[in-house]
């Protein structure tokens, strides 16, 4: 009798189910209601409800509780016991931050009115979060009394929740607080300087370096007594590169603060009696790989997902942030998937949660609970009303949508990518280190890419601006694959080296610095039989900024150096040239990138930086790089679109195969579909037809249909 | 402002939809802008928002006139902003914002801070403040006078025999403390298609519900339609009510003063 998670769902007693929920709060619908909203979630076909458990509403006063005894709508006892009732798993999350747009986010007043349990800025005042319909000062998770204060609450919950948890009750998973990112505040020089925080900074340094303060001190160049006088960098200032590992150590801290909650919360729980069920935590989407840390939170709880709420207009945003948990986590999961949405952000209407959810689909997403499943307090869209009558038309999308990951076993497919792309999160925390927006997270500016906003002075020593490049880099290597037919995977440079052994291309932008770990990785990978994608610099430091590097018996050095080179119709910036014996790409004499053969496989270094492609760019010279990298590595592209913008995505399970197609503008496109022999399309939704070898399909705007692949080459893919 | 226990609930998505809609303009503009990052009185980085970072002005000394820089880089905005400056404004906002405020006094807080690096730290063109709408101060002091501080008013967009939008507000003690949609009422009454008798039976459904509806505003999408276009909306509310093309209903003697004195106050 156990519980578990797999990449392709929840496995309860040996039953794989794909993990699809619906999230409904029982305090806010009256209690006659919760048998109408519990049907209409059966009747969509979930198996899955989750919900909240939030510490202010059932907390009367310090330590005393009402669980339904005076009020019947925060029974969540009987709300799980209905939901058992009718077949249903239940998914819990008991904070103690909720968010939920509660006033307060879920935490009792009486909580945030304790200086010595709250955040401080790096300007010494409260972390003031800016949330309707009430500021407030966030809670800092280094805090021993604020767990005080939490375990009091989830001793209150123990006696409701442990009998009621697999194999005696329907609760299969639990999640450990809620959107762990300093309340949405991830610039690196903003919180948490409280001096609890700073002591738990001091414990990390201690851990991190062995107790050997000599050995901060050569790293930090510094000359600290003992590690009880170490402070963290409250803003950058444009120093040596040698100065720099102080910054990362700050940044690393962050994330490992983060886990830290995390694993605190998780902790606390499965001594609570919920040890049966499977652990979870959900990331806000859509921002930069740190703080967040996948990897690393994924030793404390089962799976780390991301929270997406996201409109239509915002395909790359989708694409990239699932891809990232595809390629990284257990199980690409999104614990909070925009059902309609809170009434003071941006709309998010019907046909923006049809797009969503199809192309988060595409991009690998394998399980999903849709936030909300009843519309609420504080929320609308949701596809049934407040009393749980049906919203007809968003009510028959998640039913179709419940129908057809059924009738497919959708959650067995997986997505084919033979590229992955990697998100190095050494350069990634150096772009928030020099992020001109400080202490505003640059991601929420108005869409401007956050490397735009980056100090444009490298720190004295330093090449080049890493921060402003490698983003740049990044998303030119992305739009190439793509373009050239090669969807690449995403994943976070932590992952161990066996998830880069899946892949005949790995690619990865790369600088004169990059972490010891991640170089080891790399060349094992390449000398194993991969082809390496890096550039435009070849790594010569490690992450503590001492001369290193793993490539020197593969790689070239430079004989030459042009600001601009145009090859092949493409302009190239701070180019470095080479005299190597397997050019890659070159101009006349001019040699600006070649391949290094290693062991079992190879390394191609691009010695250039690409032109900025952001938005949708149409780049064919880019996608011709990209397809002769591919070429390298055997790769032959399949199944691509006539149409640059229109990406495609083929998703396998043995000889079953499904396509989908998407049009991510606003406009209606038509595209030809290259397909193999004799094979044809029929649309999963319409039964329409399409034949080889280009099927020509329509597709209106911000549309993704997904096909069947029929035909005998299908099987010999 | 809201009241901390707001509640908003029964919000119909698709009354928010046509709003959203009908509010939306059909082609906005893509706005560009330049942002200037500075220190110790140099240039250190420009940002064109759409086309990227140059190196324009890198170097020299911050420009005084921001007009002549939006019109040589042929952007809408330009914001020339020292670097310490949203860290000082950040923190002078934090300083001052405690849960005892209302939402309005929080966000009030900001003013100040605001107001400090606005033209030094901070400098924006056009005058963000400047170019606000901004009532006369004697129509302020109308308005004012003739809100009570607890009434619930609700505004009805019909099409035909169906509600196309409409939005209700309570307020109490000056804050909102509900706000919701006709699907509030669900079933919700039988309409006719009649302007006048479907406000009334509205009206008393949602008095049934909710309490005592203290003003309703109820006309067709072609009323709503034309009030967006109006320059001056309120204007042009008390001129298609005393036509009968908008019903009014409860009609008191506060918004009838209102709207008499609405081609005064210019709004």
């Amino acid at each position: 009798m156990s519980v578990s998670i797999s990449r392709n769902g929840v496995e309860i007693d040996g039953k794989v189910l794909p993990l699809i929920s619906g999230e409904a709060h029982y305090w806010r619908h009256e209690r006659k209601d919760w048998a109408a909203v519990l049907d209409g979630v059966v009747e969509m076909g979930f198996k899955f409800i989750c919900t909240y458990i939030p510490w202010s509403v059932h907390e009367i006063e310090k330590g005393r509780f009402d669980f339904g005894d005076t009020d019947p709508r925060k029974d969540v006892g009987a709300f799980v016991d209905m939901a058992g009732e009718r077949g249903l798993f239940v998914l819990v999350r008991p904070g103690p931050h909720i968010n939920s747009e509660l006033t307060f986010f879920g935490y009792p007043e009486r909580i945030l009115r304790r200086e010595e349990l709250l955040m401080r800025t790096s300007s010494d005042t409260p972390a003031i979060i800016p949330a309707p319909p009430r500021f407030f000062p966030a809670p800092s998770y280094a805090s021993e009394d604020f767990y005080s204060e939490v375990a009091v609450y989830f001793d209150a919950l123990r006696p409701i929740l442990e009998p009621r948890t697999h194999p005696n009750g329907p609760i299969v998973g639990v999640q450990a607080d809620n959107e762990m990112s300093f309340f949405f505040r991830t610039s690196p020089f903003d919180v948490d300087y409280s001096a609890p925080a700073i002591g738990l900074f001091r414990r990390f340094l201690r851990d991190k370096y062995e107790g050997e303060i000599d050995a901060l001190n050569r790293a930090h160049r510094s000359n600290h007594k003992d590690f009880d006088r170490v402070m963290p960098p409250r803003r950058y200032e444009p120093c040596e590169m040698s100065a720099l590992p102080w910054h990362f150590d700050w940044c690393a801290f962050k994330e490992f603060y983060l886990y830290y909650g995390i694993k605190r919360i998780a902790d606390m729980l499965r001594a609570r009696g919920l040890s049966e069920a499977f652990f979870f935590h959900n990331f806000p989407g859509g921002q930069s790989s740190s703080p967040f840390h996948i990897p690393m939170t994924e030793t404390a709880v089962d799976a780390a997902g991301i929270d997406l709420y996201e409109s239509r207009k915002n395909y790359p945003l989708i694409r990239d942030s699932v891809r990232l948990a595809a390629g990284t986590s257990r199980l690409p999961f999104s614990p909070e998937f925009g059902s309609g949405i809170w009434p003071w952000w941006k709309p998010l209407f019907l046909k923006d949660q049809e797009f969503a959810t199809r192309a988060a689909l595409m991009n690998g997403l394998k399980a999903v609970n849709f936030y909300m499943i009843a519309d609420r307090d504080r929320w609308y869209g949701a596809p049934m009303a407040r009393d749980g009558s049906a919203r007809p038309s968003r009510f028959r999308f998640y039913a179709n949508l419940n129908r057809f990951i059924r009738d497919t076993r959708f959650n067995e497919f997986s997505m084919r990518n033979d590229v992955l792309l990697l998100s190095v999160r050494e350069y990634e925390r150096f772009e928030q280190i020099v992020s001109l927006a400080h202490p505003v997270e640059a991601g929420l500016l108005g869409g401007v890419p956050r490397d735009w906003l980056t100090d444009p002075k490298p720190p004295a020593g330093m090449r080049e601006p890493v921060g402003m490049l490698y983003r740049r880099q990044w998303r030119a290597m992305m739009m190439g694959f793509t373009q050239a037919g090669f969807p690449p995977a995403l994943a976070d440079s932590s992952v161990d080296l066996y998830v880069l052994d899946k892949f005949p291309v790995v690619a990865a932008p790369s600088f004169e610095f990059m972490s010891m770990a991640l170089q080891r990785n790399l060349l094992v990978y390449a000398l194993k039989g991969g082809v390496l994608v890096l550039g435009p610099r070849i790594p010569v430091f490690d992450e503590k900024m001492r001369r290193d590097t793993k490539f020197t018996s593969h790689m070239h050095e430079p004989v030459g150096y042009r600001d601009r080179m145009q090859v092949g119709g493409m302009i190239f910036e701070r180019v470095d040239l080479f005299n190597p014996k397997r050019p890659f790409l070159s101009e006349g004499q001019d040699v600006c990138s070649y391949i290094s053969p290693t062991e079992k496989g190879s390394i191609i270094h691009l010695g250039f930086m690409f032109q900025d492609y952001t938005g949708y760019d149409r780049s064919p010279g880019l996608a011709a790089i990209m397809k002769r990298i591919a070429a390298v590595a055997g790769l032959k592209a399949r199944y691509t679109s006539s149409d640059p913008l229109i990406e495609t995505a083929l998703h396998e399970r043995g000889p079953d195969r499904l396509l989908f197609v998407a049009n991510p503008t606003g406009e209606p496109r038509s595209a030809a579909v290259s397909l193999g022999d004799n094979e044809t399309l029929s649309d999963a939704d319409t039964g329409e037809l399409a034949a080889g070898p280009a099927a020509k399909i329509n597709l209106p705007e911000y549309s993704v249909r997904i096909f069947n692949i029929h035909g005998a080459a299908a099987a010999k893919v | 402002m809201l009241s901390s226990d707001v509640q908003i609930i029964d919000i119909h998505p698709d009354h928010v939809e046509r709003a959203v809609e009908a509010l939306t303009p059909k082609r906005p503009k893509q706005r560009r802008a330049l942002i200037l990052f500075c220190e110790e009185n140099r240039v250190i980085h420009a940002v064109d928002t759409v086309k990227g970072p140059s190196d324009f002005m890198n170097g020299e000394r911050p420009p005084r006139d921001l007009k002549a820089v939006a019109a040589e880089c042929g952007v809408d905005f330009v914001a020339c902003v020292e670097r310490d400056a949203p860290a000082r404004l950040l923190a002078g906002a934090q300083s001052k914002i405690n849960i005892d405020q209302t939402l309005f006094e929080q966000v009030m807080s900001l003013r100040e801070p605001l107001r400090r690096e606005l033209g030094s730290g901070v400098r924006i063109y056009p005058d963000i403040l400047a170019a606000m709408p901004r009532l006369p101060d004697f129509a302020l002091k109308i308005l004012k006078l003739l809100s009570p501080k607890n009434f619930m008013a609700m505004v009805v967009v019909l099409d035909g025999k169906d509600v196309w939008t409409s939005a209700v507000v309570r307020i109490t003690n000056g804050e909102a403390d509900l706000i919701t949609t006709t699907d509030t009422l669900r079933p919700g009454p039988e309409l006719t298609g009649d302007m006048a008798r479907d406000a009334a039976s509205l009206v008393k459904a949602m008095e049934s519900a909710r309490g005592k509806v203290a003003l309703g505003i109820f006309m067709s999408r072609a009323g709503l339609e034309h009030l967006i276009a109006h320059p001056r909306p309120l204007g042009a509310l008390a001129a298609l009510a005393s036509r009968k093309w908008i019903v009014i209903h409860p009609y008191p003697r506060r918004a009838r003063i209102l709207l008499a004195l609405a081609p005064l106050m210019k709004i």
